[in-house]
């Protein structure tokens, strides 16, 4: 599985050399200076109310390992008061997919024959594209309860959405994104060379063709023509890369990671086995830091599970089907049984765990200005519930690092100023990325978070 | 009586037990259509269905372009290189429809290009090993002038269409080049086949119409092009090229008559297994997980054995009367060695046909069916009745509204119909359960592997179920094969099973614009007659070559 390129459409032979004079990986090195770098991270089957929002002394046990160091607390906010309309809109979705697809997108559902879609492109492309890069979309849906693909479910395969209705399919084997953006260029013989040249210039000639086809088509049409192009464009790119025996940003850069251990040799180590995710999202966690520390994506998506998604968290001592079993029983803020809720936390406390590791990462390297890159990464973790009985109030946004960032304040702070429209998240996210938006989604004077 | 073009607030349903209940559309459309065949079906002749405003029933397909699917492609791909090509290498994209003719999802990626790009280079690669001279006797030596005209010519045929000034252009600069090169690397009729095989007018289907304004019928190649795609998955034959050059593919009696005569090629069939596949959902059956602690049996080996199982009797339906009553109610079976022992029948040889006994009768009884509609660790009533409401009923209902606690397994139930009862015992959850559960419950007498079973943890299996939302089925039943043979009198099965057919031909999901042809469909359609006359009766009608603008 793989992604879109996300360069603007640029047609013509001038603007084409344009695009691959200064289109993003292959410039060769990023532009001087810490760039502005994004995280998403999104989780399934919300979190534990009473054990998630900060204390005194700003922790909580389900936030103890992201706030275990004070470096790293000093730079989290945690935005309470977020909720979102429990509005299929007349699709067969439930709040599953209304939290999952609408939290980065900000649109109301989409209904494709029934199913619920992403009615808007989700803010992680809006800004790839303006940062005319391919993003890194990552997703761990290996599971011992449901099959990949999951029949039916297609809907909760990615939450990145290149345009309405269309899914930015994330990679669900690390090993291939590693070579995607990390792998140095193969060593090439005369004739290896010769039919990578010969593939270049048939994709080459097929745009001729898109142009013709393109002239004839109704607009919408013509989008889906443009991204064809831009995915083309991408390929021949990494071909011109490879024929000239150049390396990425990626490859060349110190912060090149270990290349993932190949599980996909196990056939269903991807799909069935349980065991690997905690090396899967840790591998995906190594993989986002190095992508953004390289700038080889400065954008980059992480999803844990499928949207409402079945892991049985055998690692964390539980195996037992989460979702159903235990996310569902909490049905309070204050918790259920103590036994279940201790069960939640303990899910919750996992997954603060992968997202401190990331931000650990980041807050090691310094950057130029005496920050760290940490300071220049704005990582999102949100949640598509609020609570795991389908509540989608008070559904938990962690805003860590991204100091540097315009509009995110200080950090080390609870935001709790009441109850906050959830397209705010990606109204927020644009401005820190230094993108003008008054609003988001289907709220567009909606604003930031207010208390930041 | 729902009428085409009525207000859209009148199918709005609130949620029975909310006042914030949401609209589920497809339900609510489908019980409309339902009802309207019920008081309809007697007094409608084949087209004679109401046209309220005047207009001739049409479908909301809009213009667009219509990307290949992975088994079109390979099709595509094995007609121009005349090698076997593997689907698994080529994209590979979901669609919310449940069928892979979606354009709407059909999306291009750059997984998708690097993907399309090797698996055409290595079929023209493989066809270029096995005889240098494949494009033509003339391409065997390098420099020979012919080949560059009749590498175009292959070209064309890749296009499904002649080759324009600028396709001849482009295509003969690629070759012109690689003449240029020199003799490293790919020949140069072997690099211009790869850039018309990753070009979009080999890459999507057109249905473009003129350039007129407003509702458009699209130019006869387009609809060759599309009867073609509809009937073998592949491009137009030398029959539907001529009827495109003359003309008469815009008539539908011709229409018809291709499509009945296409149908029936081997082709035909395989794309009518495809259609039956994708609605029954048991194309996935080799990609499930089951919990090994209770389905330790379930391998890969099994699984196979399954698809293979339902692939055959599909085929062996299609291959007989061909009919959906054939379908619901065969006893034919194509077991191989491990899956005669879940059946729990002896072989003459792997894979031979054997009869099952009367409570296996149709093809929802069948392994690789329960084994996809079941839970990981059980039978899964919710999953098959589910799978019943929209494959046969197209009655979905509405997801459950805020606030409801979401049901949790009791751990007391001894078996699984005492478990999903005890969970939507809460009378908020029963409102809708009952229709889905009720439905599930007569599959109990199957595992979640397709196994029968008399008994569940000491306790005599119930499988009494009962049918809402079938019309003249509805009521209480024991067992699937009883199941099946209610629901073939219904008119509920055969609107959703036109609706499943129109979604697979048009790509699209339908809406109350459809109405009129769905009702004038489902009115010529009946369930003794073989499904290809249902394809081509589609292919025959109006809506077939209409499209409307955006």
């Amino acid at each position: 599985m793989n992604r879109i390129g996300r360069r603007p459409f640029l047609f013509g032979g001038a603007a084409g050399l344009a695009s691959l004079m200064f289109g993003g990986r292959l410039a060769g090195a990023p532009p001087p200076g810490p760039q502005p770098r994004l995280v998403l991270i999104l989780q399934n089957n919300g979190t534990q109310q009473a054990n998630f929002w900060p204390r005194a002394g700003f922790t909580s046990p389900i936030l103890e390992p992201l706030l275990r160091d004070p470096r790293i607390a000093s730079k989290c906010r945690f935005v309470k008061g977020v909720s979102i309309p429990a509005d299929a809109n007349g699709t067969d979705g439930n709040e599953h997919d209304v939290g999952f697809a609408r939290i980065f997108t900000g649109q109301k559902l989409l209904s494709v024959g029934g199913k619920p879609m992403g009615g808007a492109r989700s803010v992680d492309q809006t800004v790839a594209r303006a940062f005319q890069q391919e993003s890194m979309a990552l997703a761990i849906l290996s599971s011992s309860v449901e099959p990949f693909p999951k029949v039916g479910f297609d809907h909760r395969r990615s939450f990145s959405y290149v345009a309405p209705g269309v899914q930015n399919p994330p990679f669900v084997d690390m090993v291939q994104a590693y070579d995607r953006f990390f792998a140095p260029p193969p060593t090439l013989g005369a004739d290896a060379r010769a039919v990578l040249v010969a593939r270049k210039s048939a994709l080459d000639a097929s745009l001729t063709d898109l142009a013709r086809l393109r002239a004839r088509v109704p607009a919408i049409e013509r989008e889906k023509l443009d991204r064809h192009a831009e995915a083309i464009r991408d390929v021949e790119l990494g071909l011109t890369r490879d024929i000239e025996g150049r390396r990425g940003v990626g490859a060349l850069s110190p912060y090149r990671p270990e290349k993932p251990k190949d599980i996909g040799a196990n056939p269903s180590a991807l799909v069935t086995e349980e065991r690997f995710v905690p090396e899967l999202v840790g591998d995906a966690i190594d993989l986002t830091a190095a992508a953004v520390l390289s700038s080889a994506a400065r954008v980059c998506t992480v999803q844990l599970g499928y949207g409402g998604g079945k892991w049985r968290f055998a690692w964390e001592g539980l195996d037992i089907d989460f979702h159903q079993e235990i996310a569902h029983r909490d049905t309070g803020d204050a918790g259920s049984t103590p036994e279940n809720t201790a069960k939640v936390v303990t899910v919750n406390r996992w997954y603060a765990s992968m997202v401190e590791r990331l931000a650990a990462k980041l807050e090691a390297v310094p950057e130029s200005d005496g920050t760290t890159a940490l300071d220049h990464t704005l990582i999102v973790w949100a949640n598509e519930f609020g609570r795991g009985d389908h509540s989608l109030e008070n559904v938990p946004i962690a805003l860590i690092g991204g100091g540097a960032l315009h509009g995110l304040g200080k950090g080390g702070r609870t935001i709790d100023v009441g109850i906050q429209p959830f397209q705010r998240l990606g109204c927020t996210i644009l401005r820190a990325m230094g993108l003008p938006a008054r609003g988001f989604g289907d709220l567009p004077e909606c604003g930031p978070f207010q208390g930041l | 009586m729902f009428t085409q073009g009525e207000p859209r607030a009148q199918l709005d349903g609130r949620h029975p037990l909310t006042e914030r209940g949401m609209r589920s559309t497809g339900r609510l459309f489908m019980l409309a259509i339902a009802s309207a065949l019920a008081t309809s079906v007697v007094a409608c002749e084949p087209g004679s269905a109401a046209r309220p405003d005047g207009q001739p029933p049409t479908s909301t397909a809009p213009l667009r372009l219509r990307r290949l699917s992975a088994r079109e492609l390979r099709l595509a791909l094995e007609d121009v290189t005349g090698v076997e090509v593997d689907e698994t290498a080529l994209p590979e994209r979901a669609d919310a429809l449940g069928y892979d003719n979606g354009p709407g999802l059909l999306d291009f990626s750059f997984d998708d290009a690097q993907k399309v790009s090797l698996a055409a280079e290595r079929a023209v690669r493989e066809a270029t090993r096995r005889s240098a001279g494949w494009v033509s006797p003339a391409c065997a030596s390098v420099q020979h002038p012919q080949c560059r005209a009749a590498t175009l010519a292959l070209a064309a045929r890749a296009y499904r269409r002649p080759l324009g000034a600028e396709d001849e252009a482009s295509l003969g600069a690629v070759y012109d080049a690689r003449v240029a090169a020199g003799p490293v690397g790919p020949r140069p009729f072997e690099t211009t086949l790869l850039a018309a095989l990753v070009s979009p007018s080999f890459l999507y289907r057109e249905e473009l119409g003129s350039s007129a304004a407003g509702p458009r019928t699209l130019l006869p190649n387009e609809v060759a092009v599309g009867l073609a795609f509809m009937t073998t998955g592949a491009a137009p034959d030398d029959g539907l090229v001529g009827a495109a050059s003359d003309g008469s593919i815009l008539d539908g009696e011709v229409r018809r008559r291709e499509a009945t005569r296409l149908l029936a090629t081997p082709r035909g069939r395989l794309t009518i297994r495809a259609f039956l596949e994708q609605w029954l959902h048991t194309r996935n059956v080799t990609r499930l997980a089951k919990d090994p602690r209770t389905y330790p049996e379930f391998r890969t080996e099994l699984a196979a054995e399954m698809r293979r199982d339902v692939i055959a009797t599909l085929d062996d339906t299609i291959a007989n009367e061909g009919s959906l009553r054939l379908l619901l109610t065969t006893r034919a079976a194509f077991p191989g060695k491990r899956l005669a022992e879940v059946y729990g029948v002896g072989l003459a040889a792997p894979f031979a046909k054997v009869e099952l006994d009367e409570s296996r009768a149709g093809i929802l009884t069948r392994a690789g069916l329960l084994s996809v509609h079941s839970a990981s660790d059980g039978s899964g009533p919710i999953a098959r009745g589910l799978a019943v409401r929209s494959s046969l009923l197209c009655a979905s209902l509405p997801p459950p509204p805020p606030g409801i606690p979401r049901a949790v397994p009791s751990q007391k139930a001894r078996t699984t119909r005492e478990r999903f009862a005890e969970h939507t015992r809460d009378p908020r959850c029963q409102n809708c359960h009952a229709r889905i559960d009720g439905v599930g419950f007569g599959f109990e007498r199957f595992d979640g592997i397709g196994r029968a079973r008399t008994m569940e943890n000491g306790v005599p299996i119930d499988d009494s179920g009962t049918l809402y939302d079938a019309d003249v089925a509805n009521g209480p039943f024991h067992g699937v094969a009883e199941l099946e043979r209610n629901v073939l009198a219904s008119d509920a099965l055969r609107a959703c099973f036109v609706t499943h057919a129109m979604r697979f031909v048009f790509g699209n999901g339908e809406s109350e614009a459809d109405s009129a042809l769905l009702r004038e469909l489902t009115s010529a359609f009946a369930v003794d007659a073989p499904i290809a006359k249902l394809f081509a009766d589609i292919a025959a009608h109006e809506a077939f070559v209409r499209r409307t603008a955006p």
